[in-house]
């Protein structure tokens, strides 16, 4: 499980920051946005797999 | 109009806005490689889709959907073969990289029409052409960065999606690199270009011979940078038209950069 989490949060890295590349041409505004867009990604992405647990335990449990 | 003509035949959207010679050159080199890559895996390269997955729109999220005419008529005519399953030709998979590489070929060649459409005629514009940056964006994920003059971004973009797309092949133990075993998946790590084409090329596409513990992880890690790299292309192309067009007014610091390659 740990071991999952570590890979998740490292290939948030490059989509992070190749979508802030991407959404800023200016690399200073870009670097700086880098932590708050992380951990806004990181948020959002915990929020629907806690969605889809409970969903999972709700509804699909066989 | 160019760029839907480029689509179905290439260089035909080049010819359109008068541009004869580069059209019948397009259009030579990317059925070329089409045609070549067809004989080579004598057209059975859709083949290696899993049964269940084939239907008319299977083949939308390959690189050949860049070439859409031949690959129209790819399906039409050999579709995805015989009922009877037969041995695949030695160089199937070749053929397969080839074709891709056509389907790739042609969306630079729209790109270029797209953006030949787009450009005054009498202007001769003062920088890098977009479609060459993004081009060698593909190639190599960081490359049109560099090329563009915005080295540290290239630096970063080449280590992060370089650096997973390695990190991936090494944890799936190679055995990502076979179109054959994981047809879309191959699809998305082939847009990381030449470090994917190489790493096929030179691994052979190892079989897989024991349990692969990260074998999952690998393949999620190998694909992704490929799907990210166009982000990258379209972050460079975006720079690159509004300098193309005169409309950026601050260039970087390494505008000379840029002038060597015009």
């Amino acid at each position: 499980m740990i071991l999952h989490v570590f890979f998740f949060l490292a290939l948030c890295v490059p989509i992070v920051v190749i979508g802030a590349f991407y959404a800023e041409p200016d690399d200073s505004i870009a670097f700086r946005g880098l932590p708050r867009r992380y951990a806004v990604f990181v948020g959002a992405c915990g929020i629907v797999a806690a969605v889809m647990l409970a969903l999972e335990h709700g509804f699909a449990s066989v | 109009m160019a760029l839907l003509l480029t689509w179905f035949v290439p260089g035909a959207g080049h010819m359109y806005l008068g541009r004869v010679v580069p059209g019948i050159i397009a259009l030579v080199l990317v059925e070329g490689l089409y045609a070549l890559g067809w004989f080579l895996s004598e057209g059975r390269i859709f083949e290696f889709l899993d049964p269940e997955l084939r239907g008319p729109v299977a083949t939308v999220l390959t690189p050949e959907i860049g070439n859409l005419g031949a690959l129209i008529a790819q399906l039409r005519i050999v579709g995805y073969g015989f009922d009877v399953p037969t041995p695949f030709a030695t160089h199937t998979a070749l053929g397969g990289i080839l074709t891709g590489l056509s389907g790739i070929a042609n969306l630079f060649v729209m790109a270029d029409a797209h953006l030949d459409a787009r450009t005054p005629r009498m202007r001769v514009p003062n920088a890098v052409h977009p479609v060459r940056l993004i081009a060698l964006t593909w190639l190599v994920p960081g490359l049109g960065h560099i090329a563009q003059g915005r080295k540290l971004r290239g630096a970063i973009v080449f280590a992060l999606l370089v650096g997973f797309f390695l990190a991936g092949t090494w944890m799936a133990e190679g055995t990502n690199l076979s179109r054959e075993r994981h047809f879309y998946y191959w699809s998305g790590q082939f847009l990381v270009g030449l470090p994917a084409i190489l790493s096929e090329l030179v691994s052979g596409r190892p079989p897989v011979d024991g349990e692969l513990r990260l074998g999952d992880v690998g393949l999620l890690y190998a694909c992704m940078p490929g799907l990210l790299n166009i982000l990258a292309m379209l972050d460079v192309y975006g720079v690159a038209e509004r300098r193309w067009f005169g409309e950026d007014d601050a260039p970087s610091a390494d505008a000379s950069t840029e002038g060597g390659l015009a």
